[in-house]
This record gives structure tokens, sequence and C-alpha cells, in this order.
């Protein structure tokens, strides 16, 4: 149907397996490690803007050329090392808005001498009171970055990740969830959202302290739009009060949060209350996570696998394809047949720990493309692809957890059927559909084809590790 | 040898125009902000704001269309076996027209940060046209 698809290609299939496959074995001798069993370390470093810069510190997310005048809290790189006894993954959380794969490639490229490091993954909480990561909330048309802070952004990614490689150590890994009530607002037609929120908890063997990855649904800007000080927003302070009570160290993941999720407003006296909304959120939020009592949580074995796609998205939105133009985004656009004749080349990866799937999402997904529960419909001519849950059944996987935000930043990935543009100026200005329904996302998303993309991406890379695990039983 | 070095003049020739063309389209890419800044009476107008825009191309990474500088040497080969032209001052316009064209031609066809100016334009100008 879209030429982005007739391109998937799988570039990596499994990348390493169970453990006490030979290659895990070598590796794990090599890092002085046990064979078999979980490992994992924790690392984390702030980012600091540079007092001394000329250039001006924007903060993302709403609207254009507004300048940081304050500090609540500074952001932070949270990073964490997961093996199973072979090669090991880093999943680095950035305390920002968004970064595309230009300044993943960065990363990346800042941590290709780890060893037995299979893969990196970097992903952005979505911060809406972070400084911009991405280039556009500048002035319009001009980058928003600071160059210092990125570097910043860069360094403190690299050195948390650095720290979690090198403090590995042997531990399990539990999974646990709560449904928390009265979190959320869903701002768009129709309400679909994921309440629970989610806790991946390494256990180190040792006694110390463990680490705990908290995913929740929900976009980080519980300090909404007026705000101009600079910080993770409740994310930050959940991870701070998790780890204050527990002695564990906390890790924000957002998940489904396109259509867009968000959390209510516990205070009436917004904007002077900010503050206080965002420390409500989080304090509610700390005491669902605090709520997962260990007997009720899954133990997980130890046996690990990953697989990448990569593939292009039509890039229909000639207002990122300017962007691109002017050298303000860094993503990887390539020819390819779409409104503009350019694409997207990105990545959606899935991380097997056991049976639970991480799948890492280039983007901010609508939640009905995930449950398929129910869809908006201002676009009848548009077909829905099939919701991941469906596509993930079909494989055998039963439970997954979806990572926004990483690896890359498409926007918005909206169902094609709800997909409204403006007619006179379509990706420039918002829209309205007969329920009156505000359709602002899709100024803010690649295209309609994204959807189907993304399917595509996930039933493939599913694909890719049913092949590999043939392959690893082979082994054995 | 004699119709061999007419040729080898005649391409020699029109590579290095098309050189120069393809050198004065990212001269015209990268700067500009400042030749659309020239356009502006206050620092606060739109040519202001656009040059402030382009400006960010000085950086930018450019490629640029090495098949004109083949085909304009083609079509060096193709004409250097025609007749002279009879009147120099015709030969030197049309010389003058063809080379603005090919840097038009060069800098349309340029891939600026990995996307063609042509591409750029036609994606943008419809919704330019509605918009103003």
């Amino acid at each position: 149907m879209f030429w982005g698809k007739s391109l998937m290609v799988i570039l990596a299939a499994l990348v390493f397996c169970c453990a006490g496959a030979a290659h895990g074995r070598a590796t794990a001798d090599e890092t002085g490690l046990p064979g078999d069993g979980w490992h994992f370390g924790f690392g984390k470093r702030q980012i600091l803007p540079d007092a001394d810069s000329d250039q001006p510190l924007y903060i993302a997310g709403y609207h254009n050329g507004v300048e940081i005048t304050d500090v609540l809290d500074y952001c932070e790189a949270r990073a964490v090392w997961l093996d199973a006894g072979g090669d090991g993954v880093l999943l680095i959380g950035v305390d920002c808005v968004a970064l595309d794969s230009g300044v993943v490639a960065k990363i990346r490229a800042a941590l290709a001498d780890v060893p037995g490091c299979a893969s990196v993954n970097v992903y952005a909480t979505h911060t809406h009171a972070g400084a911009d990561t991405l280039g556009l909330w500048g002035p319009v048309g001009i980058d928003g970055k600071n160059g210092a802070y990125m570097a910043s952004l860069i360094d403190a990614a690299v050195g948390a990740a650095r720290e979690a490689a090198a403090g590995r150590r042997a531990g399990t890994l539990r999974i646990g969830q709560v449904k928390t009530q009265g979190m959320y607002r869903d701002s768009r037609f129709p309400t679909v959202y994921d309440e629970n929120l989610y806790q991946l908890r390494a256990v180190p063997a040792d006694g110390g302290a463990g680490v705990r990855m908290l995913f929740y649904g929900a976009h980080a800007e519980s300090l909404r739009g007026d705000n101009t000080r600079l910080s993770r927003d409740y994310p930050g302070r959940l991870c701070d009060r998790v780890a204050q009570e527990t002695g564990d160290e906390a890790m924000f993941l957002p998940g489904a949060i396109g259509g867009l999720i968000m959390t209510r407003e516990f205070v009436a006296n917004m904007p002077a209350g900010a503050e206080r909304n965002m420390a409500i959120t989080a304090d509610r939020l700390t005491d669902y996570a605090l709520s997962i009592a260990p007997e009720s949580e899954r133990v997980l074995a130890p046996r690990m696998a990953l697989s990448s796609q990569t593939f292009v998205v039509p890039l229909d939105n000639p207002v990122f394809m300017s962007y691109r133009f002017l050298g303000i985004l860094s993503s990887d656009a390539v020819s390819a047949r779409s409104a503009t004749g350019y694409g997207v080349r990105t990545e959606l990866s899935v991380l097997m720990l056991d049976d639970l799937a991480l799948t890492l999402i280039p983007g901010e997904l609508f939640p009905e493309l995930v449950t398929g529960e129910a869809y908006g419909d201002a676009n009848p001519d548009g077909v829905n692809p099939r919701p991941l849950r469906e596509i993930a059944a079909a494989h055998g996987i039963g439970e997954f957890l979806i990572v926004g935000l990483a690896n890359d930043e498409l926007g918005y990935i909206v169902p094609p059927s709800d997909f409204l543009l403006n007619e006179q100026a379509p990706y420039l200005k918002r829209t309205m559909d007969r329920r009156g329904e505000d359709h602002y996302e899709e100024t803010n998303s690649v295209g309609p084809a994204c959807a189907a993309c993304i399917a595509d991406a996930f039933d493939a890379a599913l694909a890719g590790l049913e092949a590999a695990t043939d392959e690893e039983r082979s082994i054995r | 040898m004699k119709a061999i070095g007419k040729y080898v003049r005649a391409l020699t020739g029109c590579e290095a125009v098309a050189l120069l063309a393809l050198a004065l389209s990212r001269w015209f890419i990268r700067n500009a902000g400042q030749i659309v800044g020239a356009f502006a009476r206050s620092e606060n107008d739109a040519p202001a704001y656009a040059a402030r825009v382009l400006e960010q191309l000085r950086r930018a990474e450019i490629a640029s269309p090495w098949l004109l500088v083949v085909l304009f040497g083609a079509l060096g080969l193709w004409r250097s076996g025609a007749r002279r032209a009879r009147r120099r001052a015709g030969y030197i316009l049309c010389g003058a027209a063809l080379f603005a064209l090919l840097v038009v031609l060069a800098v349309l066809m340029s891939e600026v940060n990995s996307i063609r100016v042509a591409e750029l334009l036609r994606s943008l100008l419809p919704m330019l046209r509605e918009l103003t």
C-alpha cells in the first residue's frame, strides 16, 4: 500500500539471545560475570546549561521562541544496563522533549567501545519543561537548540551509560503493575489510554540498591504551557521520591502518549499552582508505584533477545521537510514516494525480557493503535493498520510495554481513520472536525502512512525474533 | 589531430563553465541569507526575518548535481561539431543566458541537507500561495 512498507528491510534480527548460548558465555567470561542470570547496572548524570553560552535556551513543547527563565530542577540522563549473561543492551532515558536519530547516532558513536554492548537505545521522557532538543521551538524557522546544552546532553547520556555498563551486577528482574485512577486527561476523541503504571524492577543479589523502571503513558506536562522554568516535570519528582522511599534508583519511561494523553490538573489555580500540580501528580504516582507489592510481581527468567527494524516512513509534512532542509532536524531523510518526495529512515526495536516485549517506538503513538478498541473517524477514507496488541498476539506475545520517543522522533503517530488536515495550510495550521475536535496532532506528524509503517515494522521485528529463536534452539 | 583538439577544447571549456555554475550555485545557497537580507528595510521586516532563517544554510551540507557537468560537457561536444556562430554578440548573449540557466538549474537540483531545492519549492509553494 505504501512505498515505505515495501522498503521495509530487516537490518538486524536477533542481536543476542538466551543466557547459556555459546556467544553469551564468551562475553560473560570477558566481563568477568557469571554465565547465567540477569545483570544490570545504573548510571545518571545531570544535563547542565552553559551559563556562558550566547545562544538562548528555549523551552520546548508549547510555544515558539519562549526562553527558559529559571530552574526548578535540572534535567538528567539516566541509563540502565541489562544482560542475561551474554551481550547486553543500554537503555538511556533523557529528560527532554525528544531526540531525533541524528542525536541518537552521536550518542551511539560515543558508546561504540563499551565491551559486550549489543545495542544502545535512547529515549526521551518527553518533558515539556525541558530545553528545546529538536530545534522546533525557537522562533519559527530558526533552530531552537542551544549548542552547548546539546553537547552537555550528549555528554550526560554517554556518562550515565558508561556508569551503568561499568557497574553491572547480578540480580533478578521482576515485572509488576498497578491500575491508576483519576490520573489521566485524554484531550482528543476517543478516550483510550492504558491506566496502568508498570514497574520493571531489577533486584540485586548482593542486597544493595536496585533499579525501578516506571512505565506510564502520559505526557510529562503537569507544569503546563505557561511554565518557563527548566524541569523534568512529574517524572523527575516521581523518580526522586521512589528513590527516597525505597533506596532504589528509578527511571521513567513514557508509554503510548499520543492522542493526546496527559495527566489531569489537580489544582484550580493554574498557572500559579503549576509546581503544586506537578508535585501532586508525581506524589500520587509515587504512591501507586510503592503500592506494587513484591509478591504481586512476576519474576522474569534470564532470557533476552533484541530485534531491530530499519524502515522508511513517507514524509508528507512539508514543514518537517523545511526544518530538515534548514539543518534544524537531523533525522535521516531519503528519497521516497510521498507528498514531498522524501521519507524518514527510522527504526523500531523489540527487546524481549523473558516473555515480556519492550517495544521501542520512534514517536508518540496513539493508544488506540495499540489496543484497537476505538478510533476517531474524521477521515472515512483512512484505513487503520492492525493494532499492535493483535499483531503481538499473532506472534504469541501476551504482554508488551511501549517505550515511546525511542531512538527517533516522528511526532504523533495518528490513526489514518482520524487523520484530518487543514485544507488551506496542511501541516501548518490545525483544523477542527465535525465534532469540534481539534486535530492539532497532525501538524506534528510525518503523515498518515506512519501508523501502518509502525505496525508493519512491529510485525517484522517479532517475526525476526521468532526466526532467531528457532536458530537459537538449533544451537542448543 | 586538429579535429580532436577542437573537441577537447570544447569539452574542457564546457566542463569549466559548468563547474563555475556549480560553484556559483553553492555560493548562492550558502549566502542566501545575506542576499535576501539585502532587501530588508528594517531589522524586523519580512526580508530581514527570511534572511535570519536562510542564514542557517551557511553551515548546510550541499550535494551539487554533478550530472549537470557531464550533460553540459556532452552539449559542448555536440555543439563543437556545428558551424561557428556568425554573430559574436549573439553568441555571447546566448552563452550568458545559458550560463544563467545553468546556475538556476544547479541551485534547483542541489541537495541541501539531503533535501533537493526543487522538491522543497514544489512542496511549499502551493501552501504559501494559499496563505498569501
